[in-house]
């Protein structure tokens, strides 16, 4: 995989955990020891605005991508180079997907694992 | 400075804190005085609907705000079925408390932003509860 590729991957990654934010963050400030369980109940009970943002965040994320890319091509002399729309648009899709399941996987299976070892453990 | 360096330093930060945190309750719980007995006399049993619970970790949230909330002696906080009411599943909660120092009222108002309602609430004599499901299919 290339530098440019791994980048926008990292991007999927972080968009995964902006939205699964809502559910591992009240587990982080309880293992932490800085909020209780009545503190942290609004950051549970917000999770659509945790998914729009991640998702908002991921789209902006993705234009920036597509321009720099263009800017690169364009920047390189004769003008003859045209960006490769299907190779981007692929890459886009892969982190998307990334995003997806890392997201699926953090919420359905690392919260449920860790909820009841945090609390029990830790508050 | 170097991204990986930095990152291995949080990490390390991160399980200091974590670790020191455990070693610290371990040694609370190993030192705490057994609990005073429940009068079972003010008893009362309360079940309750709890709207907007998204997550795994909500349950385990909400079931822990009452039981921070004083004169609650045993809670079970989860989901049941997977009937969906305003994209969220419902969730149910059973409290036992001492009548005399807590109220149902407090106990909702101890759960929001979660909106919580009366089933149903009567006395009893017992503060065992069957653990709820924290668990729901997709």
């Amino acid at each position: 995989m290339k530098n440019d590729d791994k980048t926008f991957f990292k991007i999927g990654v972080l968009g995964a955990f902006l939205a699964s934010l809502c559910c591992i963050g009240p587990l982080i400030l309880i293992a932490l020891g800085v909020g209780t369980a009545s503190s942290v109940l609004s950051i549970g009970y917000n999770k659509p605005y945790f998914l729009i943002g991640a998702l908002l965040f991921f789209i902006v994320a993705a234009v920036f991508y597509i321009r720099k890319k263009n800017k690169a091509v364009c920047d390189c002399g004769d003008g003859t180079q045209k960006l490769d729309k299907k190779k981007v648009a692929v890459q886009i899709f892969i982190a998307l997907c990334a995003m997806v399941v890392l997201y699926l996987l953090l919420t359905f299976v690392l919260v449920p694992f860790l909820a009841p070892l945090v609390y029990k453990y830790l508050y | 400075m170097n991204k990986k360096l930095l990152l291995i330093i949080i990490l390390l930060v991160l399980v200091g804190v974590i670790g020191f945190r455990l070693a610290v309750k371990n040694n609370e719980s190993s030192n705490a005085v057994q609990k005073v007995a429940v009068d079972t006399k003010n008893l009362h049993h309360l079940a309750m609907k709890i709207d907007g619970m998204y997550c795994a970790s909500c349950p385990y949230n909400v079931e822990n705000a009452l039981k921070d909330t004083p004169g609650v002696v045993n809670v079970t906080v989860g989901f049941v079925g997977k009937e969906i009411i305003n994209g969220t599943v419902e969730g149910r909660g059973e409290v036992v408390y001492d009548a005399t120092k807590t109220n149902p009222d407090k106990m909702l108002q101890a759960i929001l932003p979660y909106k919580g309602a009366v089933v149903n609430d009567e006395a009893t004599t017992s503060t065992e509860l069957a653990p709820l499901s924290k668990t729901f299919g997709l």
